[in-house]
């Protein structure tokens, strides 16, 4: 094995310290028998137990769940019809359109929640659970596009014209061979859209109705009035969740890079 | 027998470049076709024609009596077989075997036996269940081909599907796939720039050069008597001297090198005087004028060459020498004992005159008729 440099492994754990202290010390307080964030006081659940005990906290995550997923499933849905037309058809103006996908994954969230209130606004469409979808869906619809198309770039272009050879339609080719192929990049993206779904507070805070507070939106919330220690065990919970997909993703990943290695 | 495919004046272009031109051709019911040439010949492209992945710009391709120009590749009777085997990643071995009879809805104990039978003949039954990633390169040639042999086609085209195999393997495929034709009977269309390959499978091979066939024939017909520089050039080796076309005396051609008269028995293709020509000669029938006891101008054409090198392979030896023109001149001979040749040494060299072919190059001479 390559010796590794000393100065090298002071960067490591300078920067790993970095990136995990915050996460590391919120995980340590939510278990704070403490309610004041000073020092260490003995191990508890209580925050838990009145987490769960908190009827808001359990709406809001209720709200968030029916939230990302629907957001998520139409995405998954969009984006692959999208990326399979994309690598079907060529047509004038595709490249244009292909930037213009990407657009509002760049476009600052904030905006996109000020733009999208005015268009709700200008329909006299009601905020509700509906609205937040259809925002998510703007910029989750991109993500799961991309996962796909890149998926899809990797697709032996032959694999389909040995469907037709075999005597598929154009139709049955893409439900037979490019559908069962892309799976794998759907879940991923999907994952992934779910996960921007999840956390978003920006976007969400403009289109959202009043019932409709999502898991974000009520930690944002419950700031305002000051850290309390079941915020810590919230967070502590979601990112157990967030870890949990995180993995689930990047199997579906390797599924997927096995199969393509063929 | 008729003929499974007929093409005519097949053209594809696209926007400004041809890539094929114009091609006619017969493919006989039963065949062993092989379409050889370099890459970027046209070769591929005819075939995808024939499947019906590309659109012809001009001409017809008719199969098995039927014109085929717009008919979509999922309703030809033809089946291919991709150079990439193009195997369906996410469908066992048996299922992509299955593929195009559950497409055309045959009852599932059709299916099943078809499959099996298959199988058994690509001898894979133990790997069946797996997954194409899980096979070597050998095995997914041969789910490639059973995939489409199993739709029982008209034709099956193969577009080099052994181009990806080592050596040893592609030798023991391409006898493989020999036997496997003779016994189905079915017409097949190959496509490979390896020479060796094509005469070793071809009942015959169409010689394609920049878009265009420029000779078919059997292996030996080809080897023996190309009627282009190209085809003579690109089927084994041979030395090419550029003449020109004198006249025809009875059988004897006779062509002008280096203000030298050459003289060829025989030649299959008449050319018109004054027309550039090459003289192919193979290099295994070029000798030493002093080694052949009854060496006379009558039988052979003899000319100077200077000595370059030896070069030992086992049991022959080929000899370089260049022409007083410059040209590189090859002669190939069972290696002897004691045979020694300084380099810069001038020597008499001769060949048959019925063993040399007249052929042209392309564009360059129009044959008067064939012999």
């Amino acid at each position: 094995m390559k010796k590794v440099h000393y100065g090298s492994f002071l960067y490591a754990v300078f920067f790993l310290f970095l990136l995990y202290t915050p996460i590391v010390v919120m995980i340590a307080y939510s278990f704070n028998n403490s309610e004041i964030d000073v020092g260490w006081s003995g191990f508890t659940l209580k925050w838990y137990e009145e987490l769960l005990a908190s009827s808001d906290a359990g709406k809001a995550v209720i709200n968030s769940l029916i939230v990302s997923s629907f957001s998520t499933v139409i995405s998954v849905l969009l984006g692959a019809f999208a990326a399979i037309g994309f690598h079907e058809l060529d047509f004038r103006g595709k490249a244009a359109l292909d930037s213009f996908f990407y657009i509002p994954t760049i476009v600052p969230a904030m905006l996109l929640g000020v733009s999208l209130l005015m268009i709700f606004e200008l329909l006299h469409i009601p905020l509700s659970k509906a609205t937040i979808i259809i925002s998510h869906v703007t910029f989750c619809a991109p993500v799961t596009f991309n996962t796909i198309r890149v998926a899809l770039n990797g697709f032996d272009k032959s694999i389909e014209e040995a469907a037709l050879d075999l005597g598929c339609t154009k139709f049955q080719t893409i439900f037979k061979v490019i559908l069962p192929n892309i799976v794998p990049a759907m879940l991923s993206g999907g994952l992934l859209a779910f996960t921007f779904s999840l956390e978003d507070v920006l976007t969400t805070f403009f289109v959202a109705g009043p019932s409709d507070e999502t898991l974000s939106m009520y930690i944002f919330g419950q700031m305002r009035t000051g850290m309390k220690p079941t915020l810590n065990a919230l967070s502590t919970l979601w990112i157990a969740a967030t870890v949990a997909i995180g993995v689930l993703m990047q199997m579906a990943q390797n599924k997927a890079a096995k199969n393509t290695a063929n | 027998m008729g003929n499974m495919i007929e093409l005519r004046g097949v053209t594809k272009q696209y926007g400004d470049v041809t890539v094929v031109n114009g091609i006619n051709l017969d493919v006989r019911e039963g065949e062993f076709l092989t379409f050889l040439g370099p890459s970027g010949c046209g070769k591929t492209t005819t075939l995808r024609m024939i499947a019906g992945f590309e659109d012809v710009t001009a001409g017809t391709v008719v199969i098995n009596g039927k014109e085929c120009n717009n008919i979509p590749p999922n309703k030809r009777d033809v089946n291919t077989v991709f150079q990439n085997y193009a195997l369906f990643p996410h469908l066992s071995i048996r299922d992509n075997i299955a593929f195009g009879l559950k497409i055309k809805k045959l009852p599932k104990k059709v299916i099943n036996e078809k499959v099996d039978r298959m199988i058994k003949l690509i001898k894979l039954e133990e790997h069946m269940d797996k997954k194409p990633s899980q096979l070597s390169g050998g095995q997914k040639q041969r789910v490639a081909i059973a995939r489409s042999l199993v739709n029982e086609p008209k034709v099956l085209l193969l577009d080099e599907p052994l181009g990806a195999l080592d050596l040893k393997l592609r030798k023991e495929m391409q006898i493989e796939l020999k036997h496997l034709q003779k016994e189905l009977g079915i017409t097949f269309i190959y496509v490979t720039h390896d020479q060796e390959e094509a005469l070793t499978i071809s009942d015959r091979i169409a010689i394609v050069n920049k878009g265009n066939i420029e000779q078919i024939g059997t292996a030996e017909e080809i080897y023996e008597y190309p009627c282009t520089k190209f085809a003579a050039d690109f089927i084994g080796e041979t030395n090419l001297l550029k003449c020109k076309m004198l006249d025809i005396v009875d059988k004897t051609s006779k062509v002008e090198w280096q203000g030298q008269v050459l003289e060829v028995y025989n030649n299959p293709r008449k050319y018109l005087a004054g027309y550039n020509v090459y003289l192919s000669i193979r290099p295994e029938n070029v000798h030493f004028a002093d080694c052949i006891s009854d060496f006379n101008t009558e039988k052979y054409n003899a000319i100077e060459a200077i000595y370059d090198e030896e070069v030992y392979i086992g049991n022959i030896s080929r000899h370089i020498l260049h022409t007083s023109d410059g040209h590189q001149f090859k002669i190939s001979r069972f290696t002897r004992k004691g045979e020694h040749f300084e380099r810069g040494q001038k020597i008499k060299i001769c060949w048959s005159k019925k063993r040399c072919v007249i052929v042209h190059d392309e564009g360059g001479g129009p044959t008067d008729e064939e012999a």
